[in-house]
């Protein structure tokens, strides 16, 4: 994973993450922020936020709607988050996106959350590979056919 | 204020089958504040049908407006033009919006987006409560501004019942009993004295029993 490899802007006709990251999660995802780049075959654009509980369900739907194959959220742990309730906040956000998709028939594990360690850099680009491979096995989001 | 709360997509969407032009209209008053049917869910149930229906292979196109107040005609004749575009209408205003939007446009199928739940208050962030029920008679004086109507299962006019425990009501232990609310706050306003006359049956005719109710104010009405 490097913004110096980057994958076309647009994702064309291959699998495409949106990945929203709380800036207090990794430093690497505040480098990386807004980059396109490709992990195992999967292109991710990643977002970076100022807290995870800055994402609002029409961020996820829009991105679903507008062409992604599935979208990511990556918080600090729940303990740690800065500002209190953030990642709690985020985590009963993204329960309501996946809610929704459950209530449209969109497969809701197509919305990844995870927590990601703030003193381990190489957490996010494990967290991106293991969801490059589990959208591999999703495979094209049903509003691309 | 008026407390909703969104339907379940699929059965909104289940409704617009054979319609191409669409228009999801959020409220910007009651329903915003109870985070149902304001402009950011107004978005949020647009992006929603858009894919349901896709899903379902239908490529309707759906548009998002959000007017002021779907309840005056004043504030529902600035989204007219977005209306009368659209062969269908979804309201995200209570059911008195769907009302007035459905007779200013008839023709047009205005469908509701939101089940119209009741009137209430937000407690706190996230949570709402019911605490009026609209019965035309208000009597809340009595029971130190606790509406026994509105939070009371039975809506006993003399409480409590046998079925108050420790201050819960019988039917969910996470339900206060509204007439252990209303005896200690007469408690503490040092009212209690206004429990020891029994209260008649209510009249009921006041409320839904007697019909649709109106309000007339002769010197304003045109």
């Amino acid at each position: 994973m490097s913004a110096n490899n980057p994958a076309p802007d647009k994702p064309g006709n291959g699998l495409y993450l949106v990945a929203f990251c709380c800036a207090n999660s990794s430093s690497k995802a505040t480098e990386l922020s807004k980059a396109v780049f490709e992990v195992e075959g999967v292109t991710i654009r990643l977002v970076t936020l100022a807290c995870s509980s800055k994402l609002e369900i029409l961020h996820v739907l829009r991105a679903l709607e507008t062409g992604a194959d599935g979208v990511g959220l990556w918080t600090c742990p729940a303990k740690a988050c800065k500002f209190g309730r953030g990642s709690i906040r985020a985590g009963k956000r993204i329960e309501r996106a996946r809610r929704i998709l459950d209530q449209i028939g969109l497969e809701s594990k197509r919305v990844f959350l995870a927590e990601l360690n703030p003193d381990d850099e190489k957490d996010l680009d494990e967290a991106l590979k293991q969801t490059a491979a589990e959208m591999t096995k999703l495979g094209k989001s049903p509003l691309k056919t | 204020m008026i407390v909703a709360k969104a339907k379940d997509i699929n059965e909104i969407a289940d409704k617009l089958a054979g319609y191409g032009k669409i228009l999801v209209a959020g409220c910007a008053t009651c329903v915003a504040e109870c985070m149902a049917g304001g402009e950011k869910e107004t978005a949020i149930t647009a992006s929603a049908l858009r894919m349901a229906l896709k899903l379902r292979g239908n490529q309707a196109e759906v548009n998002e407006i959000t007017a002021e107040r779907q309840c005056e005609w004043e504030l529902i004749e600035e989204i007219a033009t977005q209306v009368n575009e659209a062969e269908i209408v979804v309201s995200l205003a209570c059911g008195v919006g769907v009302a007035c939007m459905s007779e200013r446009f008839e023709p047009k199928p205005i469908i509701p987006g939101v089940n119209t739940v009741f009137l209430g208050h937000r407690e706190k962030a996230g949570l709402w409560m019911e605490r009026c029920a609209a019965c035309g008679d208000c009597t809340v004086d009595r029971t130190g501004g606790i509406c026994p109507v509105a939070r009371c299962a039975k809506s006993l006019q003399n409480g409590p019942c046998g079925g108050s425990n420790d201050g819960k009501c019988e039917i969910d232990p996470d339900v206060d009993c509204a007439w252990h609310l209303i005896i200690e706050r007469l408690k503490a306003m040092g009212k209690l004295e206004n429990l020891k006359e029994n209260t008649p049956p209510k009249n009921w005719a006041t409320s839904r029993d007697g019909g649709p109710r109106k309000v007339v104010i002769e010197d304003v009405e045109e």
